[in-house]
């Protein structure tokens, strides 16, 4: 007995560029209102690594009309959530609220799409929980390893630094580099405003088109057109850093998100490593050899990566968990996957989907980051898309990309007579999280 | 609160108790339940006041590592197989059962969930798995700073024999000696249907949801023996209590100042609540987050929490800093404990307060398993069936005097525990 809670989305474009994604969901008297920018490291360069999300930092600075700390102040006042995110490929802020709140989770975002201050002094002071970040993603090995994989398997794209980037950029940028990587980037024609929740559409496109309409479009940097060339050959590493796990990775490239090998290789990557039925689960942790083993599919704007990741168990030799993982992508190769397995992994996707309409706000940002990463259809399509996916795609796939010339494998294996203070390390790094 | 959420309490002659939210947007249901066995119970029946700590959150692990049908690659299966999650998580009083599913599987999951329950065996070899696991956690625990701070900090507040001393996780001594008799014990004593409560909410109706749940656990029996929840108030320290744990080559040191906090039944709850929102509860220009982040830049946050429950958990301050200012953050956070149990807030910190309280609650409670949470909240701390619709006037009408009070109760600058662990130079050290 499923009601019309949720309503189609509806989608425009504004004169200046804009586009709006609104969808009416009548769950709670909620709303959440996001601004999602097309810009993340992707679009940095050489010297200016870690520019976006420092910038997403300075976001909440202040402009003239909201001063030192009064974005905020005034979104807590009204008890809304509200946060922001850098990544690859975007920067997304977003507010959830009380519906009848709206009005002012639209009025910060369209003054801080053109006006934010970015005081030169602010900036200095930010550097200290940006540093904090940084030290926490060292100490981190999850993080170290797969920094040094993205590092390995992208030589040419911008997909090779971290998001946060490299330390020696992040401590180099200046406050007039923010400002004017700002005013290239943010403009009603780079972003897209996504409105889910108690909300009536004409009534939420006239509000967006009051507060954001009046904003010129402004001319964008030239598009990222650098592409990576094809991996001609298996690529390694091994770091050595203190840490108190050792860990095996292995990536294989795969294709932007919008390819439509895209749904068989998520399936892929639940068959292979998502929960206790996987295979990676099955053939490591059954087994003894690690604790953990996960594997996706991680999909982006630009060709990425699909990625198996285990934890080693104590004692154990990485060549072994490496060979045991590497033998069941070759088994996905070989031979079709089970149609048990399949059905697990359609359900899981079909169940999901649905899990994710019960939430105003994770709706919401399902929206924005399909829609900046490939197009929010992509989301309403994904599910018939899945259901179509056979055992002979999914060996396709394997075969296509999951091959030994286009992997890229890692080992974070710590030096043994550093484990105590390997431990100390992490230990500091996790307080502060 | 969700527009088409109405509750419906019900409960099986066996005493679980099953509240019921209708919301039929979307085909899928949220279970948020517990059972009234957690770590407060550890000691129960140890001969030594911390023998046994960490028992009751190895028992509520072991739930899901087999049964008396199914091993535990089994129940993996039947969970994962329809897209489904199961989760129990041992508390410090309550173990927590959490399920999401598409509302075609109710059935299937409560026939899970009770076969994990009722009839778990605890075999040896995922014991030995499970003990690891937890002997790993208790390790890393050992070595963060934040964490050893605040385990310090409890055993210092409460005594030894205290079911709040210490922490759920247990400690490595305690955790190796636990065999599978203890674990079965504990599960016969602590595991029964009137210590149960399930909140669930989602494309269900109360007719279907006690159907379902009646197939799966109505015929658990009752023992005869009354459940006895309850944790004794703790005395209050009668000075300030400090202390410094050395952790060589740590880059940051953790502060935790701990106070006997408020239980959740307390008349005084939301008055104390809303202290430590003005305090440092999360927002961003909490006295704390302002004074020693934004003014002073000592540390990246700084956080005062409570632990409301049917006992009164801590109220702690934390915060992470530089350990060349351990001193001045913790002269900083005593300055402000003191500002506030002498002035109490202003009512312009009143105003935010409710403000923030009120705009979050619906924001909370947007989605199924926000309401299921809340609504089984309400039923273990009998908050009444109309909170959901008393809770904004209850908020706005709490005055400043009631949170003046409240301050001058729980803020007792003279008296509370302090520990600060890290790397300290002598200096600091030696001046805390």
């Amino acid at each position: 007995m499923i009601q019309a809670a949720h309503s189609p989305v509806f989608e425009t474009t504004l004169e200046n560029g804009l586009k709006v994604l609104i969808q009416e969901v009548r769950l709670a008297p909620v709303v959440s209102f996001a601004v999602w920018y097309r810009v993340g490291s992707r679009n940095e360069s050489a010297g200016i690594t870690g520019i976006s999300h420092l910038l997403e930092h300075m976001m909440f600075k202040g402009t003239p009309r909201f001063g030192k700390g009064e974005i905020a102040r005034s979104l807590q006042r009204i008890g809304a959530s509200f946060n922001a995110g850098t990544s690859l490929d975007y920067t997304c802020y977003y507010e959830t609220l009380k519906s009848d709140q709206l009005e002012l989770a639209m009025e910060i975002e369209s003054d801080r799409m053109v006006n934010a201050s970015i005081p030169d002094e602010e900036h200095r002071l930010e550097m200290t929980v940006v540093r904090s970040e940084l030290e926490r993603n060292e100490d981190n090995p999850h993080r170290a390893i797969y920094q040094e994989t993205f590092a390995t398997a992208f030589q040419a794209h911008p997909y090779h630094w971290p998001t946060i980037g490299w330390r020696s950029d992040v401590e180099a940028i200046t406050t007039e580099q923010i400002r004017r990587y700002y005013r290239a980037h943010y403009a009603p024609n780079n972003a897209i405003v996504v409105v889910v929740g108690d909300i009536e559409r004409e009534a939420a496109l006239a509000r967006v088109k009051h507060w954001f309409g009046g904003i010129p479009r402004a001319e964008l940097p030239p598009p990222v057109t650098t592409t990576e060339r094809p991996q001609q050959g298996e690529r390694r590493f091994r770091l050595r850093k203190p840490g108190d796990t050792s860990l095996v990775l292995a990536a294989w490239r795969n294709p932007e998100m919008a390819h439509p090998d895209t749904h068989a290789l998520d399936v892929l990557g639940l068959i292979l490593g998502h929960g206790r039925t996987s295979r990676l689960h099955r053939a490591l942790v059954e087994t003894g050899l690690a604790t953990e083993a996960d594997a996706a599919n991680e999909s982006a704007r630009d060709p990425f990566l699909v990625v198996a990741l285990a934890t080693a168990a104590p004692e154990k030799p990485l060549a072994e968990v490496e060979a045991a993982m590497l033998r069941e992508v070759e088994r996905l190769r070989a031979e079709p996957v089970t149609d048990v397995e399949l059905r697990r992994a359609k359900k899981q996707v079909e169940a999901g989907f649905l899990y994710s309409k019960d939430s105003i706000q994770s709706l919401s940002h399902q929206l924005g980051y399909y829609e900046t990463i490939a197009s929010w259809r992509f989301l309403e399509e994904y599910p018939a898309m899945i259901r179509a996916v056979t055992a002979a795609d999914v060996q396709r796939v394997a075969a296509t990309y999951l091959t030994e010339d286009a992997r890229t494998v890692g080992w974070f294996d710590p030096p043994a007579a550093s484990a105590g203070e390997a431990a100390d390390r992490r230990g500091a790094a996790g307080g502060g999280a | 609160m969700s527009h088409t959420t109405r509750i419906t309490r019900l409960s099986l002659p066996n005493g679980l108790t099953l509240l019921v939210g209708e919301n039929h947007a979307n085909p899928t249901i949220s279970i948020q339940g517990l059972v009234k066995a957690g770590a407060l119970y550890d000691n129960a029946d140890a001969k030594t006041p911390g023998a046994r700590s960490g028992l009751a959150r190895f028992t509520a692990s072991l739930l899901d590592q087999g049964t008396e049908t199914r091993d535990e690659l089994a129940l993996a299966s039947a969970i994962e197989d329809i897209g489904a999650s199961l989760h129990f998580d041992g508390g410090a009083e309550t173990v927590s059962v959490r399920a999401t599913m598409l509302a075609e599987d109710l059935g299937a999951v409560l026939e899970i969930a009770a076969d994990a329950l009722r009839r778990p065996t605890f075999p040896d070899e995922q014991i030995e798995k499970i003990r690891a696991e937890l002997l790993n956690d208790v390790r890393q625990a050992e070595a963060t700073t934040s964490s050893v701070a605040a385990r310090r900090s409890s055993e210092l507040l409460y005594p030894a024999d205290h079911p709040l001393h210490g922490s759920r996780g247990g400690t490595e001594a305690s955790l190796r000696a636990i065999g599978r008799d203890d674990l079965a014990a504990f599960h016969r004593r602590r595991y029964r249907p009137d210590a149960v409560i399930l909140a669930m909410v989602g494309d269900v109706t109360p007719d279907q949801a006690l159907e379902a749940v009646t197939r799966a656990f109505g015929d658990w029996a009752a023992p005869k023996s009354p459940l006895g929840f309850e944790i004794p108030a703790a005395p209050a320290p009668a000075k300030a209590l400090r202390r410094v744990v050395a952790m060589p080559g740590r880059s940051q040191a953790d502060v935790v100042m701990a106070f006997p906090g408020v239980a959740r039944t307390a008349p005084d709850y939301d008055a104390a609540m809303m202290m430590n929102y003005v305090l440092g509860g999360g927002s961003l220009s909490s006295r704390l987050m302002e004074n020693l982040r934004d003014a002073q830049g000592l540390v990246y946050g700084v956080y005062s929490m409570l632990h409301p429950g049917v006992g009164a958990g801590p109220l702690q301050i934390r915060a992470g800093t530089n350990p060349a200012n351990a001193q001045r953050c913790v002269d900083s956070i005593l300055a402000e404990v003191r500002r506030l149990h002498d002035g109490g807030p202003t009512e312009e910190e009143m105003e935010a307060a409710k403000g923030y309280l009120t705009g979050a609650f619906p924001v909370r409670l947007e989605a199924n398993s926000g309401v299921a949470a809340q609504v089984l909240s309400m039923e273990l701390y009998g908050l009444g069936a109309d909170y959901l619709d008393r809770y904004e006037s209850l908020i706005r009408g709490v005055t400043r005097e009631a949170v003046a009070d409240a301050a001058r109760r729980y803020l007792t600058p003279e008296a509370y525990v302090l520990v600060v662990a890290g790397d300290l130079p002598a200096e600091e050290a030696h001046a805390l």
